[in-house]
This record gives C-alpha cells, structure tokens and sequence, in this order.
C-alpha cells in the first residue's frame, strides 16, 4: 500500500477553509428531513405500556376514523421468508429454526445479533417497544390514533437494575442475562488468578474501589426522522403482500450509516441489493444516535409505506426520541491496583459491567471498546480487565460518542487520584510515574511504536492552565474561604488518556471499505463515500484531501450526499474514522485516478522532476507533477466519455504489522491511537453544591490536523458533551424502566451559561496510515472531561465523588457523609 | 387529544415575515412555528424539543427574540417576524433599505464547492431573497454574524444554527455587547460546538462592529 508522504506540502489541508455546507446552513437554507417537500402520510407508533409482558390483545378505542387510518402490526411481516437475496452479508442472519435453515424471519433488526423485532410479535421488553404503527394524511390525527390503541398484556418479570444478578423468572438471555463478557490477560494474569493474587500479596499498596456512570441522552437537537416510499415497476393492484422483484423501497433519512439502513431494509423487505436504496438526508446532529436506531425508524416508515402505497413520514417528537432510543451504556467498575511503595503500577485487576438494555444491539462492540481502554495509557505489567454487558427491561442503550471508552477511562482516571491521595503522592507525580513510553505496552500487550511524549504533553498542558500557580492561589482561596465560612472552594483535575482511531482490530480489515472518485465532464472530481457529513465536516475535510491529492482546487471537487445507489460501501461513520481511514481512501482513490488517466493517455507524465503547481499523491511518490489546468483538461474528457477510465478506486488495507486476536484480546487493538492529557479548573460552592468549571484545557496529540477550525469544534464540542456527562445530564427511571425524564426540560443539557470558554491545544506528529498524516478526533474529547472535572471536585473539596453526574444533590450527600 | 375541530372557518391572520406582508387562515392557537413551516413553507426555523428549550424555533416577534413553538398565532396580527430566511440575500434584490448590515463579507478563502442540494421548490412560494439564499446560498450575501459563523466553526450539523444566527442578530443588531453574549445565546441549546466556536462567531462580528463604529465616528 503506497503510504502517503505525510509530510508533503498542503494547500487545502491544514487551513481552515470555509466549510462546504456552511453557507447553507448559516442561511438556513439546508433542508433536513422535515423540512423536504413531502407528500404522503404521517406515521406514528404504538408503544409498550410497562417493562415487560405478553400481549393479549390490540383494542381500537372509539375516537379515530379507523378506516382512515393505516395499521400495521406484527401479523403484516411475513413470519417465514426464503431468502431473497443470499448475498454475503445476509448469511450470517438470524435463521428461524422452526422453519427450517433455508427461511429466515424477516422481523429482525439487522445487526450483529438479530434478536430485535422490529415489532413485538408476542413479548416486549422494554417499557415504549414499538408494537403496532399508525399512519394518516395528518399527523396529529395518527398521533391521536396511536394513543387510542391500548395494549392489553399479562405483566412478566422485569430485571430492571443490571448491578443486581437476575431472579429465575427475569432471566431471558443465556443462563444469566449476559449478552457478551471478554477477559483481557496481560503478564501474571495470563498464567491465572493465583499468580496474579501474588502480584497483589507482594505490592506495597493496594487500592480497590468502585466506579458508576450514567446512561446518557445523545440529544441531537434534529430528533430520528424517515420517509420510505415503495415503488412498483410492475402496474399495483394495491394488493399489500410483500414485496416482490418488481419492487423499488427507497428510503430517506437522518442517519450515519447508510449500508446499515440498507442491510436491515434489504431483510425486512426481502430484496436484494439493488432494489433498496437509502440516501442521506442533511443530517442534525448524530453522535452514534443515529448509528443503529436508525435502521428500526426507516423499518417501521417501510412498513407503513408497503402497507398504504404512499410516501410515509416519521419524525419523532422530543419525548417520544428520548424514551424509544438508545443512550449511553451505564456502567459500574470494579478497580483494584497494586502499586509499589513508590506509586508505580504493579497489576490492575478490573472487573466492567454494562447495562446492555432490552437487546443486544451493539453492545458487544461497545463493551469490546471499554474492555481494551480500561489499562489507559499506562505501563502495566499484569492486567486482567472482566467485562460483560447484561440485558435489562429497559430500552437498548447503544452507540454514544466514545463507544464504552469513557465509562472505563472514568474509572480508571478518578482511581489513579484515589490511588495518588491514599499513598500521598500528587496525583501529576503518580502519573509521570506510570503513563507509558515509546516501546512500552499497553493492557492489551500493544507495543507503542509510536514517538509518544505523554509526560511532557501532560506538563504542557498544566502549564497551558498555570497548573502551579493556580494550585498555590487556590490553596489560599480555600483557606480564605474557610476561615470565614464562606461557601467557595476551587480545585485542579486532570486526566491522562488516549483513544483507540478506527474499528477496533480486524474490523476495519471485516469492512474493507471500498470508495470511489469519478471525474466530472466539468473538469471536476467527485467523490463518492457512503460517510455521512452530520456536523463533524466530513464532506469539507473530504474536499480538501481529493484537492491536495490531485493538486487541484477545493472548488475542483464535489462530495456527493450519500445514496446507497451511487456510492459504494466506505463503512459507517462511527468508531473516528472517517477522516482518518475513509480520508486516506479518498486520497489513494484520487492517485488511482490520475494513474488511469495516465495509462488511457489522457494526462501525459511529465519528465521527472521539479516543476509548477501543486503535487499530486502519486506524482509525488514518483517525483512528479501535474500542471493543474492540464490535469482538469484530462478529467472533463474522461468525464464526459465515462467509464471506467473516467473512475479511482480505493479499498481498505491494513497498515502492516496490525495482528490482533479476538479470541485472546492481545495484540494491536488500533492501528494507532489519539493521545490527550485534560485539565479542569473548578469552583464548588458548599452552599448550592453547584460545581462551575472556571477553565478547561484540552490538549491532544491527534496526528496532523487536516482543519483547525473544525477540529478545535470536534474537540470543544466533546469537552462540552462530556462535562454534561460529569455534571449534569441523569437519566432518571421511572418504576418500569422508563425515562421519566424523557424532555429537555428535565434532562438538563449544558448551556453556553454553564460551561467555560473551552482551549483546545493540538500537538501533531503525522500519522503513516491517515491521509497527510491525519489521526481520528471524534470520539477522544468525550474521554477525559468527567474524570479531569470530578478529580478537580475531590482536589476542592477532600472528598472522593465515583459516580456521575455529579449533581448537586449527589456531591450534598458526599459531603455529608451519606454518599 | 384528538386534533382541534375545526367546524368554524379559521380567523384570517395579517402580518408581515422577513418584509414581506402575509395573510394566513389558521386556527388562532396554532404555533406560530408551524404558520411558518407549514403554511409559509418557512423551514429555515426549527423544531427540536417544542416546549421552549432548545431554541431552535428561534425567530423574532416584534423586535424580541422568542421561542416560535411557544407563541400561539393570534400574536401575529399586525407583527412582524424575522426569520433566519430574512438575514441574507438583502442587498442582492432589495432596492428596499434594511436595517440590516449587507455588506459583502470577505472570507480568506476561495469559493467553496456547489451543494448538491436543494434542488426542488417549496410549496409554497417565499421572499424572493429568501428564495435565492435557499437555492444558490453562495450568492446570497450574508448577514456579518452568518460570515463571522462561516468563518470561526460557529455552525456543525446546522440545525440549531438558524436559531442561534437569529438571537445573535438580535444581539448584534441592537447594539448589545460581548458581555451579553452568554445571556441572550444562552436559551440556544447547541451539542455539537460546545458554544466556544460560537462565542467566537459573534465576538469577532461584534469587534468588527464596534471597529467600523468606531472609524466612522473619527472626525
């Protein structure tokens, strides 16, 4: 694989240019979903009542116009289907027993189990399951009707707290509840429980304690919106049996992953690929909500449109997005360290448990996330790391910016100060004393090949805040305070961490994303990627990669809106790795192109050696240089003749040197890593219990930044969601496992009033295998903000917070002694 | 609930959006959110939560800033209404004087690439002015705090933007300075910046504001 010269001059990438879709959306003239021309009906959804039960019966209260009104139900998915398509990715589907290995049931969500309906045949499992759908012209009226349909029931069982080991009658997955568990062994823990009990006999300190995170609302503030329309080539007698070949599904939605949409549709419908397309729509906001909930939304919008032969709508409202989709997993942990008489790391014994909700969904790959990041970055010689996600009646939690990472990094980060404040060590020594070093190893026995500086990254960043002065001043602060009984104390925090960029092992090698550039007849290049811009600016850094790889204009490039029937599979976006691993395709699918464009003799090579204008990727590798109007000259004829001369291709290959086993965890978990130390400075107020953070600096090594501007937004956006995380933002459960909470009203999202001016520092050391030396972003800043803040709250106060949020009440009842 | 009957014919409503006067006949508790998006085929204004939160409905009623999913429509007898359609585009194809600033903004960069989209027309039809900064949005001019989020990361996933661009032309444009900028923003709730691009955004259109102020008061 031609490794990019990551040191190569840029034009585009490394400046801030005005982002692609700004104008649009700072003149409001983008349109998201709702706000597309539509003609068609509104659906809504009929939810269960309580956390568990079997259904009795469906009762259509007077009210409604029934004849007016669509209803599907369970009974209108085929129960039994023979496969359609037998494409590749659907041979790992859920086959229904009962009839057979060649039949599968179509009532399954698409995704790594398939053990979601998309409506409840005969149990629910969670409080506000969807079991029957509506739909009108109006949308008032199906909402009205939707709340006219009582779900009679029997109540079952319900494991509502996944702390607490189910009874018999709660269990209904496996012999426990336990969707997935993964032990991770690094030295003494490898050869067993006794020799790593030895570890422990033998260390001068040993520390245990017990950490617990909240579940987290994604808030986008676009909630989940569809609209399917069914196509018939074939003239339709209106019958509605299910679809056949002469079928068309199309759906258009608020997403992050359109060739997920694509496969479960592909299923529910029983069609193959090229009778279902998906695209994109202007997408408000994601941040793994709209990951897998997605693909159920665009399910029940097809059901309806399959069943009324109309365009249906749904967009849910605020309370209905809150209560129906996933969240953040909560998750306890177990930390015991054994440090030697100097605070050095001898053996981390951690044991993780996830609340998994209803189903399956993506927990596995969530708990996989913060299994492999629960070592941090430090040098640990023996490690044993249990984890396991369990289910609970209540709705399934899923993908949320950080992916199972923060909740272990939370754990990890508030112990090492635990860990600093027992031994009497400063929490900044204890770490200089641990964090790991060029050739050192991490949990999973990856050796770090990479000139890592997290000592001096983490110095540089106390020194960004004035760690020292500040620590002096606030000493006095307190002091004063005290001695008058005023109510103010201020503290310093700080967490040292790093995040793991892409798919997690051979997954991006189980991807292989595919992408491709095709050149336009107007002399420009388009890009063709199935990664969706939903705010992180995707499709801007996109243009600037194919702009300096082809050494053209960013006006010389066009990003296409994702449509599943133009654009090949470039994998989700999720897991920060769009820019790094999809970026670096765009810039080799663009020197494919310029090299067929050289065999088809459109674009004759220069002569070696130095010429003007910008330098292509591949010309740069052969010491050549294309003169961009010749370059544009050579595209529009391709473009305008087509085929494949006129197309570059990339595919997915991994760096060499990554081996990771599944079955053992060891190995090179990510190609390479984001690197970060973050520091809060706070203020506590001993009368309200109200924490302000007075300053924040978030300093990163994250390779070269392609954009500035957008990553300094990456990076403040994130702080943000993870100070609300700490502070603010509780998922409250009703008696059935509900959200009680489900508005914003209650569910107390930061305002521009609650949070601080955020710095953001970038330290960059390009990175061989991203594009231009690029690492992935998205998901680090969501990390370390609620460890560094809650240290800053123990540093204040004296006391030892180890749940989150950290809401005034909680920190009341720490104080008193009753935490 | 079911929907509101609606036996009697709805009152007609009067009033005037982004200068333009507009006659609607709706039920009078109708949202005035939805007069907008539904009868006026305005979407630039948003709904995110509908109970008065997130201020992505955000227009101004009046000379005030208010939530739109908040205000039944009998208030808009006789108002006028900005929306963020009514921000950009003046100075193109209104011979009309505004009060708006219009100046032509100058960004560091070249011109960015075409969108793909939109590429269908509303239902219903819109200020002319309007129409153009939906359809050809680079070449709509834009208002100095739509430049100033252009350029200073002000706007992610865009869809609190129009919102948040609305209250910061208030505040821009009633002479407020930076120290109110985390009072008047703060009902505008954004999760992708975490405010600090925004707070951004509006200081460097307010210093550029205060500058030319500031020039043209030199003798």
């Amino acid at each position: 694989m031609p490794v990019l010269p990551a040191a190569a001059a840029t034009t585009h990438v490394g400046r801030s240019i005005p982002r692609t879709d700004g104008r649009a959306k700072v003149t409001g003239a983008t349109q998201y979903l709702d706000d597309l021309p539509f003609e068609g009906l509104h659906g809504a959804t009929v939810r269960a009542p309580t956390a568990r039960g079997r259904i009795t019966g469906l009762r259509f209260k007077e009210g409604p116009d029934w004849s007016q009104i669509v209803v599907v139900t369970h009974r209108d998915i085929p129960r039994f289907a023979r496969p359609i398509a037998r494409a590749a990715d659907t041979s790992h589907g859920h086959h229904d027993a009962d009839a057979g290995p060649e039949h599968v049931d179509l009532n399954r969500v698409a995704l790594i189990e398939w053990d979601q309906p998309y409506l409840v045949r005969d149990e629910f499992r969670h409080k506000h399951e969807a079991i029957a759908l509506v739909a009108h012209a109006d949308r008032a009226t199906a909402v009205w009707a939707a709340a006219c349909v009582e779900v009679q029931y029997e109540s079952l069982p319900a494991a509502l707290d996944y702390r607490v080991a189910p009874q018999p009658g709660q269990v209904q997955h496996g012999a426990a509840n336990v969707f997935k568990r993964y032990l991770l062994c690094k030295g003494a823990a490898e050869q067993g429980e006794t020799a790593l009990e030895a570890v422990f006999a033998k260390a001068a300190h040993v520390v245990a304690e017990t950490y617990e995170t909240g579940a987290q609302e994604q808030a986008y503030i676009e909630p989940q919106a569809m609209i399917a329309t069914v196509h018939r080539a074939a003239p339709d007698d209106g019958d509605a049996g299910w679809p056949t070949l002469d079928f068309h599904v199309r759906v258009e939605g608020s997403l992050q992953c359109p060739y997920y949409v694509h496969q479960a549709i592909k299923h529910l419908c029983n069609l193959p690929d090229d009778h279902v397309q998906i695209v994109q729509a202007p997408t408000g906001g994601g941040f793994g909500g709209k990951e897998d909930y997605p693909s159920i939304l665009a399910g029940h919008a097809v059901l309806l449109s399959l069943k009324a032969r109309r365009p249906v709508k749904m967009v849910y409202e605020r309370v209905e997005d809150m209560q129906a989709t996933t969240k953040r997993h909560p998750c306890q942990t177990h930390v015991r360290t054994a440090l030697d008489a100097d605070g050095r790391l001898l053996a981390l014994d951690a044991k993780v448990v996830m609340d998994g909700g209803a189903y399956v969904t993506l927990s596995p790959v969530v708990l996989s996330r913060g299994t492999i990041h629960m070592g941090g970055p430090y040098e640990i010689a023996h490690v044993r790391v249990a984890s396991e996600v369990v289910l609970t009646n209540t709705a399934p939690n899923g993908a949320f910016r950080g992916f199972g990472a923060p909740q272990t990094i939370f754990a990890m980060e508030r112990h090492l100060d635990v860990c600093a404040h027992r031994l009497g060590i400063d929490p900044v020594e204890l770490r200089r004393r641990n964090l790991v070093k060029r050739g050192g190893t991490l949990a999973t026995g990856q050796t770090i090949d990479e000139p890592i500086d997290l000592v001096g990254w983490m110095d540089k960043a106390r020194a960004a805040l004035d760690w020292d002065a500040r620590r002096t001043a606030h000493t006095a602060f307190n002091l004063a305070q005290a001695a008058v009984h005023a109510p103010l104390r201020r503290g310093l925090g700080l967490a040292t961490f790093m995040h793991g960029c892409g798919f997690t092992g051979s997954g991006e090698v189980w991807l292989a994303s595919k992408l491709k550039v095709r050149a336009l007849a107007t002399g420009q290049v388009e890009v063709l990627a199935a990664n969706t811009e939903i705010g992180q600016g995707a499709q801007t850094v996109f243009a600037q990669i194919a702009a300096d790889a082809l050494g053209l204009a960013v006006a010389d490039i066009v990003v296409a809106q994702p449509d599943t029937d133009q654009v090949p599979n470039s994998g989700p976006t999720v897991a920060s790795r769009t820019s790094m691993v999809v970026g670096h395709l765009v810039a080799r699918a663009c020197d494919d192109l310029v090299v067929r464009l050289e065999s088809a003799e459109r674009l004759a090579a220069l002569p070696d050696g130095p010429g003007v204008g910008s330098v292509s990727m591949q010309a740069h590798a052969r010491g050549r240089r294309h003169e961009p109007e010749r370059l544009r000259a050579a595209l529009a004829k391709a473009g305008a003749a087509g085929g494949t001369d006129a197309e570059g291709w990339a595919e997915y290959e991994p760096p060499p040197g990554v081996v990771w086993n599944d079955q053992t965890y060891r190995g090179t978990a990510y190609g390479t890593y984001a690197w970060a130390t973050y520091c809060a400075d706070v203020e506590v107020d001993l009368v309200t219990f109200e924490v302000k953070v007075r300053d924040f600096v978030a300093l990163q090594e994250v390779g070269r930044v392609l954009h500035p501007v957008l990553a300094e937004g990456q990076i403040a956006g994130g702080v943000v969601q993870g100070l609300g995380w700490a502070l603010l933002e509780q998922v409250v459960a009703d008696a059935d496992g509900g959200m009680a909470n489900a508005n914003l009203t209650t569910y107390v999202l930061p305002t521009m009033a609650d949070v601080p001016r955020v710095r953001v520092l970038f330290e960059e050391q390009p990175y061989g295998y991203g594009p231009f030396g690029a690492k992935g972003i998205g998901e680090l800043p969501m990390d370390g903000p609620a460890p560094a803040v809650v240290n800053a709250v123990a540093d204040a106060l004296g006391v030892e917070p180890t749940a989150i949020p950290l809401t005034p009440e909680r920190l009341l009842r720490l104080v008193l002694g009753e935490g | 609930m079911p929907p509101a009957a609606t036996a009697a014919p709805p009152p007609s409503i009067t009033f005037t959006v982004n200068g333009q006067e507009r006659t609607v006949h709706v039920p009078p508790l109708r949202r005035v959110l939805d007069v907008l998006r539904l009868d006026l085929g305005l979407t630039a204004t948003k709904e995110g939560c509908g109970e008065g939160e997130c201020g992505a409905c955000s227009v101004i009623l009046d000379g005030l800033p208010v939530n739109s999913c908040l205000v039944p429509a009998c208030h808009l007898e006789g108002a006028h209404v900005t929306t963020a359609e009514g921000l950009a585009g003046h100075a193109l194809l209104s011979s009309e004087p505004t009060t708006l600033s219009s100046e032509p903004t100058t960004l560091s960069s070249e011109p960015t690439t075409l969108p793909t989209e939109p590429t269908t027309l509303p239902t219903e039809p819109t200020t002319l002015p309007a129409e153009l900064a939906r359809l050809a949005p680079e070449l709509a001019t834009l208002h100095p705090i739509q430049a100033a989020f252009l350029e200073h990361g002000g706007a992610q996933c865009g869809i609190c933007t129009p919102g948040m661009v609305v209250t910061a032309v208030w505040l821009y444009d009633n002479g407020l300075g930076k120290a109110d900028i985390e009072r008047v923003l703060a009902g505008n709730l954004c999760r992708c910046t975490g405010y600090s691009p925004i707070v951004a955004s509006v200081e460097a259109a307010l210093d550029a504001r205060d500058a030319r102020a500031a020039a043209g008061a030199q003798p």
